[in-house]
């Protein structure tokens, strides 16, 4: 294509353009880290301290900006991609930025605190570039060219068959069908949803309670075979239905603690630059 | 009962659009008049219209010139306008009144009614139209039928009935269309196709037919008719249904015995030959006037400003034509020119505009724009997307064709015609044209009018295909050769159309003929171990078969139509023969037959990048000039594209991200593609669908929501939506909750109120927004990407590796 920027991941945006400035930044500050030799220990007062720390600072006002940026649709020319770019390395950055900004000097303080929420919002950010660079493909993958509703209607579809098939079977075997058509759901709560399966699935039971007695008795009904067939079709369709849902809520879910981590930073970061302030 | 009114100074006949108008301006005047309508109330022919039918004000430029108002809108607006104007006039006007003759000449005629009253008039103005006088079915037992009828006025009356529809026209297809919801329905047509309708009509009809809600019997000739039922003849032999009512729309013809009977003449014997009027719609018979479509004027608009005119004519006065402030307002430009000149020099000076009448003369006109254009101003630019037909009224223009040296160009001089490629290929300006003298006046014709002249006059069409066939050559395959050779090749060469999905030729068939498309695209394809692969997509403006005319062997690929095609088909002999006359053109030919070679065994090393092209090809993709995909392996299904396009297009999406189908890690949303040639605009009645100069397909204001344009889209990307609610700002959002965020809240469409105004919406690539298309640039990931035809190929051998993760 003829403007290269155009068809490619934030991860490998322009070259790494950004991948590359946030190395800049790191390797001067360790070298400058290790150039400087302060009165006493290293610690975020020494001047090198202060600009360490200073540079941490607006580089974190500047990332929570983001949240602002990506809606700010209607905004100049630059893409939302070069930011989220800009964004992770810059991010990844300041956990050697604020390492030594502290001079390895932890405590149980606000400052530690804050540095701590440094590393744990990098590392959920961590995570989130891990989900984006591998959940995309897998949901593609199992989903096959259909849409989670696409699935939905098929699910339906099925349920009507099956009703239609299984009018004349046992009571026992009807009630288990008809719990499985009103009963079976996808998703629910979070941690139904992040485990992408129903151990307590009305179909599964229903699918199970056919095999078992079928097996026994043998089929002498030609619906009974098509029930059970059209039961496994409906199971394979719900287990990559809630595949879906799981991906997506692993897609989602790590934001949940991205962002509150973040907003706690911001908080943070306040309580320390004033206390440093204050004390001085 | 010879019972003797007053002498009237006019008498009109019939009370549509022309004789209503006439009897107001009539009443307007204080003439003495009387209109007599044979109906029990005015204007029969839109009264029995399809409850509820759009009553189209085309032509749109015209303006009305009369007494009554008439906008578009529904049958039932427009009857109660009328009728009000009316009575607003007090026009004299008798119901049930049919005339059974009119004998005499002005200052006396002697008009006999049914029932025997005699009415007498200085002047008579027919304006009976053709409605009156529709066909008839006339097979063994038509005359007694009493399920047989030829109208229908509202379908909701019927239901669980079986119904023939005869005809293959507006009206039958808007019956059966009206019909099919609560009845069974067949639609017997003559034909196969339903080509004749409008595309809307044509293209509702099918679906139904698809879908199997009306029944077609196609080939049919009805041939006898029998209580409850009907017999046709058909290629399987005759057939018989059952049905309980059968609606012949046959359309209509001029009550020829009774106009003829009042002393008419007309030029031919023809069914539909239509009487001959004057200047000032006076027939033969002195003071007998003949306005409407009876007159040969069968729009609404033109029948009520002939029924004002006509009046004033009676009366002695002159008219210019109601479009002759329009005219003028365009010639302003031009110096030296009046209407009359202008126009007779329009057909004495530029031969594709010869053979249009008058009329359709001065219409172009005023749709046109003329310009004057100094030496060296531009008249557009190479790529614009502009698709206008410009013609040399006076001067000459140049032709910039080698976009680097400005002083390389080729002079077109007066008469000439330039611009027709976008029109029929539906790409982009291919070259630079500006003004070459001081004195240059063009006339600038827009698409929409254009191809109504194409359609409408065959010799323009010739004219313009003829010569477009050889500039196409020229500049697409032989860009070295001269004029006359090129005339001379042209000479062997049709032009050829094919359908979607229509094969051009199969790999293995003998054969040397060149395609050059001049319209959609192609698929190129080669059988590779029993299975059909996909190696190369050709867009208009490229050739395709040149292989087996350099090799000398049978075709070594197939050629399918990616979508409706039309080629210039080249004799390969000729060709060959032209390229050992001209070693250039050899060489050009030969370098692209080399680089092709090249291509095609690339693509065969990788046949997975094939089965994209077919898919894309597939989505209707082959004509795209610019269309939204997404990397599936890099969407994380933000849906922050489509938040993105709602908060830049007050508040409704035009795009549906997770919609549309997949294939190897390419998706293909539902989003506009921004055609070649747009489905969408096809039948606008404000003419609201434009397209920019980039090419971007946009909805104007002033869109009347009558949702043509959404039924013609094959790839369902145009919604009708309300005007959604404001929503609070960005950080109101964020910081306090207020409001539903970003992006399109759904909820609003089911809460608007029933009869709010909902207007066509769809893509228009941001062209009013600085920094590119919104969804592209929102993308977090790079996963949106927007490709042009040009750079499919590319971005297929790019995303080819993701087949092989």
């Amino acid at each position: 294509m003829s403007d290269p920027a155009v068809h490619e991941s934030f991860l490998v945006h322009r070259g790494l353009k950004y991948f590359k400035l946030a190395l800049l930044i790191v390797v001067a500050a360790v070298v400058a880290y290790i150039w400087h030799r302060p009165l006493g220990a290293p610690n975020g007062g020494t001047w090198l301290g202060y600009t360490l720390g200073g540079l941490s600072a607006a580089i974190v006002l500047w990332l929570t900006w983001f949240g602002v940026r990506k809606r700010q649709y209607a905004l100049g020319a630059t893409r939302l991609k070069a930011w989220l770019s800009a964004h992770v390395y810059l991010g990844l950055a300041l956990v050697v930025l604020t390492t030594l900004h502290t001079g390895f000097q932890v405590g149980w303080n606000i400052h530690t605190a804050a540095y701590a929420l440094v590393l744990l919002t990098v590392a959920s950010g961590i995570f989130g570039i891990y989900v984006y660079a591998r959940y995309p493909r897998l949901m593609t993958a199992n989903r096959a060219g259909l849409t989670l509703n696409g699935m939905m209607t098929q699910i339906a579809e099925l349920d009507q068959e099956i009703r239609e098939s299984s009018k004349h079977l046992p009571q026992e075997v009807s009630e288990a069908l008809l719990r499985a058509a009103q009963e079976t759901c996808i998703g629910g709560g979070i941690f139904r949803k992040l485990s992408g399966r129903d151990p307590a699935c009305p179909t599964g039971k229903a699918q199970r309670l056919m095999e078992t007695k079928y097996a026994e008795t043998g089929i002498d009904d030609p619906n009974i075979g098509k029930v059970i067939a059209l039961l496994v079709r409906k199971s394979n369709l719900l287990r990559r239905a809630r595949r879906d849902v799981q991906i997506q809520a692993i897609l989602r879910i790590w934001l949940f603690f991205h962002v509150p981590l973040a907003v706690g930073l911001l908080g943070t970061l306040c309580a320390h630059v004033l206390a440093v302030f204050f004390y001085w | 009962m010879g019972e003797s009114a007053a002498k009237f100074e006019v008498a009109i006949v019939g009370s549509g659009p022309a004789g209503l108008s006439a009897g107001c301006r009539a009443a307007a005047n204080g003439m003495s008049h009387i209109v007599l309508e044979k109906a029990d109330h005015a204007s029969d022919t839109i009264f029995k219209f399809q409850k509820g039918k759009h009553v189209m004000a085309t032509p749109d430029v015209l303006p009305l010139r009369a007494e009554v108002a008439f906008s578009m809108g529904s049958r039932e607006e427009v009857l109660e306008t009328w009728n009000a104007g009316l009575q607003q006039h007090n026009v004299n006007i008798r119901y049930n009144a049919e005339v059974s003759a009119v004998t005499g000449e002005r200052g006396g005629f002697d008009l006999t009614l049914t029932d025997g009253t005699l009415i007498q008039a200085d002047n008579v103005v027919l304006a009976i139209g053709l409605q009156g006088n529709l066909n008839t079915l006339r097979i063994p037992g038509s005359e007694t039928a009493t399920h047989l009828q030829y109208q229908l006025d509202d379908p909701d009356e019927y239901e669980h009935e079986t119904i023939i529809v005869i005809g293959a026209g507006d009206a039958a297809i808007e019956n059966a269309l009206g019909l099919c919801g609560h009845n069974t329905v067949y639609i017997a047509n003559r034909g196969d196709e339903f080509s004749r309708a409008k595309e809307a009509n044509e293209s509702a009809i099918l679906a139904e037919i698809e879908r199997g809600r009306i029944l077609p019997i196609y080939n049919s000739d009805s041939v006898r008719c029998a209580p409850g039922n009907l017999t046709f003849d058909t290629p399987d032999g005759e057939i018989t249904v059952d049905c309980d009512r059968v609606i012949a729309r046959l359309g209509a013809s001029p009550p020829r015995r009774f106009v003829e009977a009042c002393g008419v003449s007309f030029p031919s014997e023809a069914r539909n030959a239509l009487p001959e009027v004057s200047k000032t719609y006076e027939s033969n018979v002195p003071g007998l006037y003949i306005v409407g479509a009876l007159g040969g004027y069968p729009l609404i608009k033109q029948a009520i400003n002939q029924g004002y005119e006509v009046i004033e004519y009676i009366r002695g006065n002159v008219l210019d034509p109601a479009d002759e402030p329009l005219i003028r307002e365009r010639l302003k430009p031009v110096q030296g020119f009046d209407t009359d000149t202008f126009l007779a020099e329009t057909r004495a000076r530029l031969p594709i505009f010869a053979e249009l009448n008058p009329l359709m003369l001065r219409e172009m006109i005023v749709e046109s724009a003329v310009t004057a254009p100094k030496t060296g101003a531009t008249v557009f630019e190479r790529g614009d997307y502009s698709n206008s037909v410009f013609t040399i009224f006076q001067g000459s223009v140049r032709i910039h064709i080698d976009e680097k040296n400005p002083d390389n160009y080729v002079v077109l001089e007066q008469g000439a015609f330039f611009g027709e490629m976008g029109l029929i290929a539906g790409r982009p300006r291919s070259a630079t044209i500006t003004s070459n003298s001081d004195d240059t006046i063009l006339i600038e014709t827009p698409r929409r009018t254009m191809l109504k002249l194409r359609a409408s006059v065959p010799s323009l069409r010739q004219t313009m295909d003829q010569e477009a066939v050889v500039r196409q050559i020229q500049a697409y395959i032989a860009s070295s050769l001269d004029r006359d050779s090129i005339r001379e090749l042209a000479k062997s060469a049709t032009l050829e159309s094919y359908k979607k999905g229509q094969t051009l030729f199969e790999e293995g068939d003998e054969g040397d003929a060149i395609h050059l498309i001049r319209k959609g695209s192609v698929l190129v394809s080669k059988r590779i171990a029993g299975r059909e692969v996909a190696l190369a997509y050709r867009a208009a403006g490229n050739y395709v078969g040149e292989m087996a005319l350099m090799s000398n062997m049978p075709r070594i690929a197939s050629i399918k139509a990616a979508v409706d095609c039309e080629t210039i088909k080249i004799d390969g002999e000729a060709f060959r023969k032209l390229m050992a006359d001209h070693p250039a053109l050899k060489a050009e030919v030969q370098d692209r037959y080399g680089e092709r070679v090249v291509e095609t065994e690339k693509m065969l090393e990788k046949p997975e990048a094939g089965s994209i092209i077919e898919f894309l090809m597939g989505e209707g993709i082959g004509e795209a000039t610019d269309v939204l995909l997404i990397d599936e392996s890099l969407c994380v299904g933000c849906d922050n594209c489509e938040k993105a396009c709602a908060e830049t297009h007050g508040g409704v999406s035009r795009l549906d991200r997770e919609a549309g189908p997949t294939f190897a890690h390419v998706h293909v949303p539902t989003s506009c593609r921004h055609c070649e040639h747009p489905h969408c605009m096809s039948d606008c009645p404000p003419d609201a669908v434009k397209r920019d100069k980039e090419g971007e397909v946009y909805i104007t204001d002033d869109c009347i929501g009558c949702g043509n344009c959404q039924r013609y889209c094959p790839y369902d990307v145009i919604q009708m939506a309300p005007e959604p609610p404001r929503k609070p700002g960005l950080l109101s959002w964020l910081l306090f909750g207020a409001g539903p965020g970003p992006g399109e809240d759904k909820s609003y469409r089911a809460s608007a109120p029933k009869d709010a105004r909902k207007t066509a919406v769809k893509c228009d690539m941001c062209k009013d927004i600085s920094g590119g298309a919104a969804c592209v640039r929102a993308c977090p990931t790079g996963a949106a990407v927007r490709v042009k035809p040009a750079d499919f190929m590319s971005f297929v051998m790019e995303h080819r590796g993701e087949l092989d993760r």
